[in-house]
C-alpha cells in the first residue's frame, strides 16, 4: 500500500475515533460533587451574612484549593458565628438549572467567593472577594484577606 | 486616560500569573515547542514568539473593546469561551500536533497555488505563531478567566483603556514564551559553532513538537471532553 494512503487511512481514522468519542453522550454526565452542598433557599431564609463559593460542574485544582482555603478560613475564625446562624457558609453549583440565574445576579463569571448581607430573605449588599485568586499561592494570606473582609462586613 | 507605573506593572503581572498558571501553562508549552523548533534559525525563533504574542494582544484587545462597548456581557463571555473553546482546543491541538510529526497528509487544493512568499511565511512558521497566540488566548479555563476578566476588564474600564492594558496583559501571558524564544536564540549563536549538527538538532525538535502537541491535545480532550482527569 503506497505511504500516502497509508498516513491517510491513519489519518481518517483518528479523526473518526475522536469525533466518536466527542459525540458520545458520556460527555453529558457530570462528575458528582465531593461533599453536600446547600441549597440556595438556605441563604435566602433569614438575616444573615451569607458567604458563598461558586463553582460549576467542571472544576480544576486551583478551583477546590480556593473552596478548601475559605472552608477553613471560615470555619477556623467564625465557628461561633457558624454555630449561631449569624454566618451562613454555603457551596453552590450554577451549572445546577435552578442555580443558573445567580450567574447573571453576581456577574459571575469563574469561581467566585461572595458575601452577601441578607436581610428579610433579600440580598441587600454583596461583594465579590477577587484577591482569592492572587493569593491562592499563599494559604496563610488567603486566610487572612477571607477572615479580614469577613470581619469588617461583620462589624457594619 | 493615565496610568500609573504600579497600574502598568499589575497588569503584565496578572498576565505573568495567567500563563504560569497550569492550563495555559500547558498551551504556553505547546507554542515554546512550535516556535523553537525554527532551531537553526534564532531570528526566526524570537520572530515566532513576537508573531504569537501579537496573537494573543489582538484577541485580548478585541474581548476587552467589545466588552468595554457594551456589545458582550462579561458572564456571557467567559462561561462561553470556557465551556466550548477548550473542547475546541484539544483536537485542534492533536491534529496539528499529527501534522508536525507529519503522520497525516496535509495536501490540500489551495497549496497548488503556493507562491514562494507564501511558501517561504509558512515554513518561517510566522502565521501558524500568530493563530496559535488567537487560538490558545481564547482558551480561557478558570484561572485565566477570573484574571482577565476581574482583573484587567475592571481595570480596563476604570481607565477607559479598551487597547493598552489588553495589550499589555497579553505579552504578559506570553512571556515565558518570549523568554525561551530569547534562549533558544542565544544558545543557537554558541551552537552556531557546531553548525553540521543543528539540521539534526531541528529534525529532533521538530518530532519533540508533535508530540507534545499531540500529548496537551490529549490532556485537553480527556480534561474537557471526556472529563476523566481533574488536574
Amino acid at each position: 500500500m503506497p505511504p500516502f494512503w497509508e498516513k491517510t487511512r491513519v489519518f481518517f481514522s483518528l479523526m473518526l475515533f475522536i469525533m466518536g468519542f466527542c459525540l458520545s453522550p458520556v460527555i453529558a454526565q457530570e462528575i458528582p460533587a465531593a461533599r453536600v452542598e446547600n441549597t440556595a433557599e438556605t441563604a435566602l431564609q433569614s438575616s444573615r451574612l451569607v458567604v458563598t463559593y461558586f463553582h460549576t460542574t467542571f472544576r480544576c485544582p486551583t478551583c477546590h484549593r480556593i473552596e478548601n482555603y475559605s472552608n477553613h478560613a471560615i470555619h477556623a475564625n467564625f465557628e461561633n458565628q457558624l454555630q449561631s446562624g449569624k454566618i451562613v457558609w454555603q457551596v453552590i453549583n450554577v451549572d445546577k438549572p435552578e442555580n443558573k440565574h445567580f450567574i447573571k445576579e453576581y456577574q459571575l463569571y469563574s469561581k467566585h467567593l461572595i458575601v452577601s448581607q441578607v436581610k428579610d430573605g433579600k440580598t441587600v449588599r454583596w461583594k465579590d472577594l477577587k484577591k482569592v485568586w492572587m493569593l491562592v499561592r499563599s494559604e496563610k494570606k488567603f486566610e487572612d484577606y477571607v477572615k479580614t473582609e469577613i470581619s469588617d462586613w461583620l462589624k457594619e | 486616560m493615565e496610568f500609573g507605573i504600579a497600574q502598568l506593572f499589575s497588569v503584565v503581572w496578572l498576565g505573568i500569573l495567567t500563563s504560569i498558571s497550569p492550563c495555559p501553562l500547558a498551551t504556553n508549552i505547546a507554542a515554546t515547542t512550535y516556535i523553537d523548533k525554527q532551531i537553526n534559525s534564532p531570528l526566526v525563533a524570537v520572530s515566532a514568539a513576537v508573531a504569537y504574542t501579537i496573537g494573543r494582544m489582538v484577541t485580548y484587545v478585541l474581548i476587552a473593546s467589545a466588552i468595554i462597548s457594551g456589545l458582550i456581557s462579561i458572564p456571557g463571555m467567559s462561561m462561553f469561551l470556557q465551556t466550548h473553546m477548550n473542547k475546541i482546543l484539544g483536537p485542534v491541538l492533536l491534529i496539528t500536533g499529527l501534522l508536525i510529526l507529519e503522520l497525516v497528509p496535509l495536501k490540500l487544493p489551495v497549496m497548488r497555488l503556493n507562491t514562494e512568499m507564501l511558501k517561504r511565511m509558512s515554513d518561517s512558521g510566522m502565521p501558524g505563531a500568530v493563530a496559535l497566540g488567537v487560538l490558545f488566548a481564547l482558551g480561557f479555563c478558570p484561572v485565566s478567566a477570573a484574571l482577565f476578566f476581574g482583573g484587567v476588564i475592571p481595570m480596563s474600564l476604570e481607565l477607559e483603556s479598551r487597547f493598552f492594558l489588553p495589550l499589555l496583559y497579553g505579552i504578559g501571558t506570553a512571556a515565558p514564551v518570549i523568554g525561551f524564544a530569547v534562549i533558544v536564540a542565544c544558545s543557537t549563536r554558541f551552537a552556531g559553532l557546531f553548525f553540521n549538527r543543528l539540521a539534526e538538532f531541528e529534525r529532533w525538535f521538530r518530532h519533540l513538537t508533535g508530540l507534545v502537541f499531540v500529548l496537551i491535545g490529549v490532556y485537553f480532550i480527556l480534561k474537557y471532553i471526556f472529563r476523566v482527569i481533574n488536574f
